[in-house]
């Protein structure tokens, strides 16, 4: 596991991907495990929501059905999703290069033959490595589990597609972190601002669902490229993963631009 | 004479906003030899290094390393050259043996014969966290991740603190027999013992400037040395005067302080012409030359100031 910086990245990501993937599974298993005592409340609940405030039902993912398992599965897991793993991205993200200097052991590493660019390129992989290990084991929990329940039908290639749209979301969290990383003078400053970002970014499109005077600009943040309910119950689209990747990759090549050309902390 | 320089710098300047890191720094480091850097805190030793490596980027000037460019082909040139500073940070969750395979494996390195042979003689732990070793075995470890893949040239950068006695002088060791195998050793240091025991050629940095590079036989040979002289009877009072190359420091009594330049010869012989009690001449230390330069720069420095105030 130590043959480059990749693996080892990896190796060292192993015990918070394990972490990340039963807890998020456990969390998957426990909502679909409760689901039938939702479908059974049947019209009592759907009365109960429709007179719920819109600011709420923007904040669960616009859903209007928890007796339904599309609605109920988005509005109490799949809506936060990307949310918690955007902890993990905004940690590993700033702490794989600015982190590793204010620790004093990115001067060690470069004092090897490896270009700033291999260790940002090595880096990013093995966080986004570890974002698609983390996912799989969620992927795998949801399937298998809603095939035991009742009423909770989950077709296959739909949940590949919500989860690749929620690698999206995840890489670009992580590749935001990154590229504070590489840009600002602390992991602390960068760990703030991406924390604000991600948790800013939900709010603003929720925000967006319902202040009209921001339904025009609702495309500048993430969470409109983000819509697991559109994937459960309309066509399939990879659009929206695509816009994501497509700013992971812009993020990525800026903090590798940046991290090449400055200087490296000393401590 | 390019080839045969491992390190050249010309005019290397860096700046950290205003502040100063090193100044038109014109540096040459010969292939194969121990060279001593010598500063006090501050001076722009570590700048100097991390330049070499790349790690910061210079305000202006050049400089190559194995007739490499720094900035240009810097993986090049890490691929030949063996870091280690004052206190290597590593990576606190592998054991010593667990990051020399790491390391290792990033510069191409399969046959960890060599660097197990040198962990034996520094008696490195090598199989403990190095969360958990001591600051001295950390160093252990760097002294080892630096020299594995036998490089052409090692840069180390107050690399012997935290090292008990035993251990340095068994690094010393290490060092004279990686020079005579043609290694060169780029040895920057503030314990002028050191790198009088060990160093070729030193050069002294002062404020981020070089003020002198040489060999220690011709720094040696251009620095003053004291003479004492213990007489029956007071010399008089023009005692010496006449001597060139030699000025009377004090006279208290029957002894005399006498500054040596290069003419100790003659300085024995006016003195033969009185009774001799005793005689002590002081040993060359780089550490007198090294504060003796220093003082003799900052008055010059104060003389200048002076000047320009009164100006």
């Amino acid at each position: 596991m130590l043959r480059n910086l990749l693996l080892k990245t990896l190796r060292d990501q192993r015990i918070p991907v394990l972490a990340y993937g039963l807890g998020l599974g456990a969390l998957a298993l426990l909502i679909i495990a409760i689901y039938p005592t939702f479908a059974e409340g049947g019209a009592e609940m759907e009365a109960a929501m429709e007179n719920l405030p819109e600011a709420y039902k923007a904040f669960t993912g616009g859903v209007l059905s928890l007796t339904e398992f599309d609605g109920y599965l988005v509005s109490q897991y799949l809506i936060i999703l990307p949310l918690i793993l955007a902890i993990f991205a905004i940690i590993e993200g700033t702490g794989a290069l600015r982190g590793e200097e204010e620790r004093g052991t990115m001067e060690a590493l470069l004092s090897l033959p490896i270009s700033r660019s291999q260790v940002v390129l090595h880096k990013a992989a093995a966080a986004l490595l570890s974002l698609v290990v983390v996912l799989l084991i969620i992927g795998v929990v949801l399937w298998v589990s809603a095939g035991f329940v009742e009423g909770a039908t989950l077709a296959i290639d739909r949940l590949g597609v919500i989860l690749l749209n929620t690698f999206g979301m995840g890489a670009l969290f992580y590749c935001f972190s990154l590229f504070l990383s590489a840009s600002l003078p602390s992991r602390r400053l960068a760990g703030v601002i991406g924390a604000v970002f991600a948790v800013g970014a939900y709010f603003f499109d929720a925000m967006a669902d319902i202040v009209e005077n921001l339904h025009d600009y609702r495309f500048l943040g993430p969470f409109n490229y983000f819509d697991p309910l559109a994937i459960l119950k309309e066509d399939l689209s990879f659009q929206d993963s695509g816009v994501l990747l497509g700013a992971s990759l812009v993020l990525l090549i800026g903090a590798m631009l940046i991290f090449r050309r400055r200087d490296i902390a000393g401590i | 004479m390019a080839a045969e320089l491992a390190i050249e710098t010309r005019q290397l300047t860096k700046y950290y906003g205003k502040s100063r890191g090193v100044v038109d720094l014109d540096l040459e480091v010969r292939r194969g030899e121990i060279y001593g850097f010598v500063g006090p805190n501050g001076a722009g030793k570590t700048t100097t290094v991390r330049l070499l490596l790349d790690l910061i980027r210079p305000t202006r000037g050049s400089a190559t390393v194995l007739g490499m460019d720094v900035v240009g082909q810097s993986k090049a040139i890490r691929a030949r050259v063996g870091f280690l500073p004052g206190e290597l940070r590593m990576y606190e969750n592998l054991t010593g043996r667990q990051l020399l395979r790491f390391f290792g494996s990033v510069r191409g390195v399969t046959d960890l014969t060599y660097v197990h042979e040198l962990g034996e003689r520094l008696s490195a732990a090598l199989d403990r966290r190095i969360s958990t070793l001591s600051r001295g075995n950390k160093q252990k470890i760097g002294v080892l991740q630096a020299l594995m893949h036998r490089p052409d040239l090692v840069l180390f950068d107050e690399a012997t603190s935290g090292l008990d006695p035993l251990m340095q002088q068994e690094l010393y060791g290490i060092l004279d027999e990686y020079r005579q195998q043609g290694g060169t050793v780029f040895f920057s240091s503030h314990y002028l013992d050191e790198v009088e025991r060990i160093c070729d050629r030193v050069g002294v940095i002062r404020d981020g400037r070089l003020i002198l590079s040489d060999t220690l036989e011709a720094i040696q040979e251009k620095h003053v040395r004291r003479l004492r002289l213990d007489f029956a009877e007071p010399p008089p009072a023009d005692f010496l005067s006449d001597v060139p190359g030699v000025q009377k420091e004090s006279q208290e009594g029957a002894t005399v302080v006498a500054l040596v330049q290069d003419n100790l010869a003659g300085a024995l012989k006016e003195a033969a012409r009185y009774t001799v009690v005793d005689i002590e001449y002081q040993e060359r230390r780089l550490e007198d030359i090294f504060l003796q330069y220093y003082d003799m720069r900052e008055d010059a420095h104060a003389a200048e100031s002076t000047a320009q105030d009164s100006a």
